[in-house]
C-alpha cells in the first residue's frame, strides 16, 4: 500500500465507490425485478384467482336459483328457459374453474392447487346432478298429469253433467209414466257414472300430489277398482239410454271411454313425479354438492388469501432482503471507501507532517533531522530528495564550520601578535620618549655645560683682563671647575643610559620586523581560508539552485495533483486539501532555499569584507615593517651620533679635567697664572667649542630621537589599526561561527570536521 | 459560456497566469496538466501563434503560444514559462504556452461575468478573424482576471491548421 503511487492510491478509492455504486444499483435492479414479479403474480395470478372464485361462486348461486327457478316454475316454456340458463351458467362456471386452473397452475403441491382442482371435481359432479336434474325439472310429468286431469279429464265430466241435465229436462217434457220411470232410471245411471267420473277425477288428482310410494300404490289399487266401477256406471247407463239418445251421446261416451286410457297415463305421468324428484336431487344431492362446491369455494378462497398472504409476506421479505442488501452494500462500501481515504491521506499527510517538522528544524538550523522514509512513490522520492539536500547542506554547513573555526583561530593568533606588537610599539615608543627625555635633559646638559663654558671663558677673560682678580676669582673657578665636571658627569651618564635605551629600541625594531613577518604570513593564511570559505558559499549556493528546482517540480506535481482532484469532482476534494498542501510545503521549501540563498549571501559579502580588511592588516603589516626599518636606521646613526657625543663629552671632561689641574696650578703657583691662564683661555676656547659642538650633537640627537619618536608613534598607530583590524577579523570570525553554530549538523560530522 | 451554467458547483477553479502583466485564467476541467515549458521544435511555415511541436511522454503536442493569439509579440520562453495541456475531450493534443503563473485558485460563481462579442461571427467583414478568446471577467480582490475559453482556442487551433 504504501509503495503505491498517490494517483494510483486514488484510482483504487475511486474504484472502490464506483464498484460499490455498481454493486447497490445491481442488487436494487436485481431486488426490483423479484419485487415487480412478486407483484405481477399477486396482481395477475393470486388476486384474479380470488376474483375468479368470487365469479364462480356468483356464478355458483345463479345456476342453483336458476334451477330452483326451473323446478318451481310451474310453465314448461319458462322452465326450459331457466334450465338454459342454467346449463349456460355451468359452462361459464366450468370456463372459470379451467381460468383459475390455468391460473393457478398444475402445483397440485400447493394447497390452493389442491382446493381448485378438488373445487374442479366438485363442480363436475354438480353439473352431472344437474344436467340430470334439469332435464327432471324440464319434464314437468306432475304439471301434465294435473294438466291431463283437469283440461281433457274434466271437461268430459261437464259434458256428462250437461248431458245429464239435457237428459232431465226433455224427461219433464215427456210426462209419460214410463219413460218417466225410464228417464229417472237413465238419469240416476247417468248421475252414478258421473259420480265414479268424479270420484276417479279425485283419486288422480291425489296420486298426483302423492309424493310417497306406499300411497301410490294404495291409490292405484283404489283408482283401477273407481275405473272398473265408472265403466260399470258407465255401460248401465249407456243401456239405459234410448236409441236417440245413444246417438246423442256416442261421441261423449267414446271419449269417457278413453278416460281409462288417460288415467293409466296419468298415472305413468304422476308415477315419473319429475318435480319431486327433481326437488329430492334438488335438496337433497343438489345441496349436498352445493355445499359442497361452496365449502370448496371457501376453502379456494381461503387458501388463495393464504397465498397472497403469503405472497403480501414474500414481497415485503424481498422488500426487506433488498433494503438489507442496499444498506449493508453501501455502509461496507462506504466504510472500504472511508477506511481507504483514511488509509491514503494517512499516508501523505503523515509523512507530509514529519516533513513539515523536518524543514521546520531545518529552517531552525537542526540539519541532524531525517525523514527516512521507506517508501517509493512521490512522498518517498520526495523524502530522500529532501534527506540527500540536508545531507548536502549538513556536509557544507559542517565545512563552513571547520573553515569558520581556522579562520577564528587564525584571527585569534593574528590579534594576539597585534596585540603584542602594540605592547612592543608602545614599549619602544616609551624608550624612545625616555631617549627624548634623556637627550633633552642632555641637551639641557650640554646648554648648562655650554653657559658654563662660557662663564668660564667669560671669567678666563676677566682672568686675563684682571689678573689681580685672578686670587679672588681661582675659588669661583674652581667651584665652576666642579660644576662642569659634575655636569660633563651627568651628560656622560646620559648618554649611557641613551645607548642602552638605543639598544633597546633596535632590538624591539628587529623584534618588529619579525612580528610584521608573521602577521604577512597570518594575513596570507587568512586569506587563503576566506578563499575556501567563498568556495563553500558558492558550493551552498548549487545546493539552494537545486533545492529550488526539487521545490518547482514539486509545486508542479501539487498542481497536477489538484487538476487531477478537480476533475475527479467530490470524491477528490479531500485530495485537492492534500494537493495544496503539498503545495504549500513544496512554497516552504522554496522559501527556506531562499533564506539560506540570502543567509549564504550575507556569510558571501562578510568574507569579502573580511579579505579586504585582512588586505588591508597586511598592508598595514608592510607599513609597520618600514617603519620598523626607518627606526632600525634611524637608531644606527643615532647610535653613531651618541658615540660622537661620547666622544666630544669625553674630550670636554678631558678639558675640564685639565682646566681644573691647571686651576689647581694657579693655586699651586701665581707666577704661571699669566701663562696658564692664556692657557686656560686656549683651554677654555676648546672647552668652549667643544661644548658648542657637543650641543650640536645634541641637537641631531633630539632631532633624531623626534624621529624616533614620531616613528614609533606611527607604528603604535599601525599597531593600533592592525589590533582594530584583528579584532574585526575575529569578530567576524565569531560572527561565522555564530551563523554557522544555527545548524545542528550532530557529533559525528563536527568530529570528522575537526579532524 | 456554457461551462459556467451546466455545474451546480458554488465556485470555480481556474488556472491562473499571465501575459504582458495582466491576469488570466482558464477553467481548470479543460486542463489535464501543467508542465515546464520542454524542448519545442518550431515548424517553420507554421503561424506565429504556433509555437512548433513538443515531445509530452511520447505524445506529441502542437503548442500554441499565448502571446500572439492575444495580439502581443512573441517572447522567448524562460524559466517562468508553463505548458498548459488540454484535455483531449477539449483540444486534442495540444497545449498553450504561457509567460508564467500556473497557479490555481477557486472562486465564487458570483464573481464571474460574461462578456458578450461586440461583432457577432455573421456580420464580421473578414471570415478569419477570430472571435476574442476572452469569454469573461472575474473580480478579484485584487485585480481583474480575465477566462478564456478553451473551446474558443479550439476553434483557433482549427482555424490555425487549415
Amino acid at each position: 500500500m504504501k509503495n503505491l503511487k498517490l494517483s494510483v492510491k486514488v484510482a483504487i478509492l475511486v474504484a472502490v465507490l464506483l464498484i460499490t455504486v455498481a454493486v447497490v444499483a445491481v442488487v436494487g435492479v436485481v431486488q426490483l425485478t423479484r419485487l415487480d414479479a412478486r407483484f405481477d403474480q399477486m396482481a395477475n395470478t393470486t388476486s384474479r384467482a380470488v376474483w375468479l372464485s368470487g365469479d364462480a361462486r356468483i356464478e355458483l348461486l345463479t345456476v342453483v336459483r336458476n334451477e330452483k327457478n326451473a323446478i318451481l316454475t310451474t310453465d314448461k316454456i319458462k322452465a326450459t328457459e331457466f334450465a338454459e340458463q342454467a346449463r349456460q351458467g355451468i359452462a361459464r362456471l366450468k370456463e372459470i374453474s379451467n381460468q383459475m386452473e390455468s391460473l393457478v397452475g398444475s402445483n397440485t403441491g400447493s394447497p390452493e392447487g389442491r382446493a381448485i382442482s378438488e373445487l374442479g371435481r366438485a363442480n363436475d359432479d354438480f353439473e352431472k346432478n344437474d344436467v340430470e336434474l334439469l332435464a327432471l325439472a324440464v319434464l314437468k310429468s306432475n304439471v301434465q298429469a294435473t294438466h291431463i286431469i283437469f283440461d281433457e279429464l274434466y271437461p268430459r265430466a261437464k259434458d256428462l253433467e250437461e248431458f245429464l241435465t239435457g237428459l232431465s229436462g226433455r224427461s219433464d217434457e215427456k210426462t209419460s209414466p214410463t219413460t218417466v220411470e225410464a228417464g229417472n232410471a237413465r238419469l240416476a245411471a247417468g248421475r252414478h257414472a258421473l259420480d265414479r267420473f268424479y270420484e276417479l277425477l279425485f283419486l288422480l288428482t291425489l296420486h298426483v300430489n302423492a309424493t310417497n310410494e306406499q300411497d301410490m300404490t294404495h291409490l292405484e289399487v283404489e283408482i283401477r277398482q273407481s275405473t272398473a266401477a265408472m265403466q260399470d256406471a258407465m255401460r248401465h247407463f249407456s243401456m239405459a239410454l234410448s236409441e236417440s239418445e245413444r246417438f246423442e251421446a256416442t261421441s261423449l261416451l267414446g271419449s269417457i271411454e278413453q278416460v281409462k286410457l288417460r288415467a293409466a297415463q296419468v298415472q305413468q305421468l304422476s308415477r315419473t313425479n319429475s318435480d319431486n324428484l327433481a326437488r329430492d336431487m334438488s335438496i337433497t344431492r343438489g345441496v349436498a354438492v352445493g355445499n359442497r362446491s361452496t365449502a370448496l369455494f371457501d376453502d379456494v378462497r381461503k387458501a388463495l388469501k393464504e397465498r397472497v398472504a403469503d405472497e403480501a409476506r414474500s414481497v415485503t421479505s424481498a422488500a426487506q432482503v433488498g433494503k438489507e442488501v442496499v444498506i449493508t452494500t453501501g455502509v461496507i462500501g462506504a466504510l472500504i471507501s472511508l477506511a481507504l481515504a483514511l488509509l491514503t491521506i494517512r499516508s501523505i499527510t503523515g509523512p507530509i507532517g514529519e516533513g513539515v517538522k523536518v524543514f521546520e528544524a531545518m529552517a531552525g538550523g537542526d540539519l541532524t533531522r531525517r525523514m527516512s522514509l521507506d517508501r517509493h512513490d512521490e512522498i518517498g522520492r520526495l523524502s530522500a530528495a529532501s534527506d540527500r539536500m540536508a545531507a548536502a547542506l549538513c556536509g557544507v554547513v559542517t565545512q563552513i564550520r571547520s573553515v569558520a573555526g581556522q579562520l577564528g583561530a587564525s584571527a585569534r593568533e593574528l590579534a594576539s601578535v597585534s596585540t603584542d606588537l602594540v605592547s612592543r610599539s608602545h614599549e619602544m615608543s616609551t624608550q624612545a620618549e625616555s631617549v627624548a627625555a634623556g637627550t633633552e635633559q642632555m641637551s639641557t646638559n650640554v646648554s648648562t655645560m655650554a653657559a658654563a663654558a662660557e662663564q668660564m671663558s667669560v671669567n678666563v677673560s676677566s682672568i686675563s683682563s684682571a689678573s689681580e682678580e685672578v686670587s679672588v676669582n681661582v675659588g669661583t673657578i674652581v667651584h665652576s671647575a666642579d660644576a662642569t665636571t659634575r655636569s660633563v658627569g651627568s651628560v656622560a651618564e646620559s648618554i649611557a643610559r641613551i645607548t642602552t635605551s638605543l639598544r633597546d629600541v633596535a632590538r624591539d625594531a628587529k623584534h618588529g620586523s619579525q612580528i610584521t613577518e608573521q602577521a604577512k604570513e597570518m594575513a596570507a593564511a587568512a586569506t587563503g581560508t576566506m578563499r575556501q570559505l567563498v568556495q563553500a558559499a558558492s558550493e551552498i549556493t548549487k545546493v539552494t539552485e537545486v533545492i529550488k528546482s526539487i521545490a518547482l517540480q514539486t509545486n508542479l506535481l501539487a498542481l497536477n495533483a489538484t487538476i487531477e482532484a478537480t476533475s475527479a469532482g467530490e470524491a477528490g476534494k479531500g485530495f485537492a486539501v492534500v494537493a495544496g498542501e503539498v503545495k504549500e510545503l513544496a512554497s516552504q521549501s522554496a522559501q527556506s532555499a531562499e533564506d539560506i540563498a540570502r543567509k549564504i549571501e550575507t556569510v558571501q559579502s562578510s568574507t569579502r569584507e573580511a579579505v579586504k580588511v585582512i588586505e588591508n592588516v597586511a598592508q598595514f603589516v608592510g607599513q609597520v615593517n618600514v617603519s620598523a626599518g626607518r627606526i632600525s636606521d634611524a637608531v644606527e646613526g643615532q647610535t653613531q651620533a651618541v658615540g660622537q657625543i661620547e666622544a666630544a663629552v669625553d674630550q670636554a671632561r678631558q678639558g675640564v679635567e685639565s682646566i681644573a689641574r691647571s686651576i689647581s696650578e694657579v693655586g699651586k703657583g701665581a707666577t704661571d697664572v699669566s701663562r696658564n691662564t692664556s692657557e686656560a683661555a686656549g683651554a677654555a676656547t676648546d672647552v668652549s667649542r667643544n661644548a658648542s659642538e657637543a650641543a650640536k650633537a645634541a641637537e641631531t640627537i633630539s632631532s633624531n630621537i623626534q624621529g624616533v619618536s614620531e616613528a614609533s608613534r606611527l607604528s603604535t598607530a599601525s599597531a593600533a589599526t592592525l589590533n582594530e583590524a584583528a579584532k574585526q577579523l575575529n569578530e567576524l570570525a565569531a560572527q561565522l561561527q555564530q551563523i554557522v553554530s544555527r545548524f545542528h549538523v550532530g557529533d559525528r560530522q563536527v568530529a570528522a570536521a575537526n579532524e | 459560456m456554457p461551462d459556467l451554467a451546466t455545474t451546480d458547483s458554488p465556485t470555480q477553479s481556474f488556472c491562473t497566469f499571465r501575459a504582458d502583466g495582466r491576469l488570466y485564467g482558464i477553467d481548470l476541467l479543460s486542463l489535464r496538466e501543467i508542465s515546464t515549458s520542454m524542448a519545442i521544435t518550431p515548424v517553420p511555415p507554421a503561424a506565429s501563434a504556433v509555437r512548433g511541436l513538443a515531445n509530452l511522454r511520447s505524445r506529441i503536442l502542437l503548442v500554441l503560444d499565448l502571446r500572439p493569439l492575444l495580439g502581443l509579440p512573441p517572447l522567448p520562453c524562460t524559466e517562468e514559462s508553463r505548458l498548459l495541456i488540454f484535455k483531449p475531450a477539449v483540444v486534442q493534443d495540444a497545449g498553450l504556452l504561457v509567460d508564467g503563473g500556473g497557479d490555481i485558485i477557486a472562486v465564487p460563481r458570483d464573481r464571474i461575468e460574461a462578456i458578450e462579442d461586440n461583432v457577432p461571427e455573421s456580420k464580421r467583414t473578414n471570415p478569419n478573424q477570430p472571435l476574442s478568446l476572452v469569454v469573461g471577467v472575474c473580480k478579484l480582490e485584487q485585480e481583474l482576471m480575465m477566462i478564456i475559453d478553451a473551446a474558443r482556442l479550439s476553434g483557433a487551433v482549427a482555424r490555425l491548421l487549415t
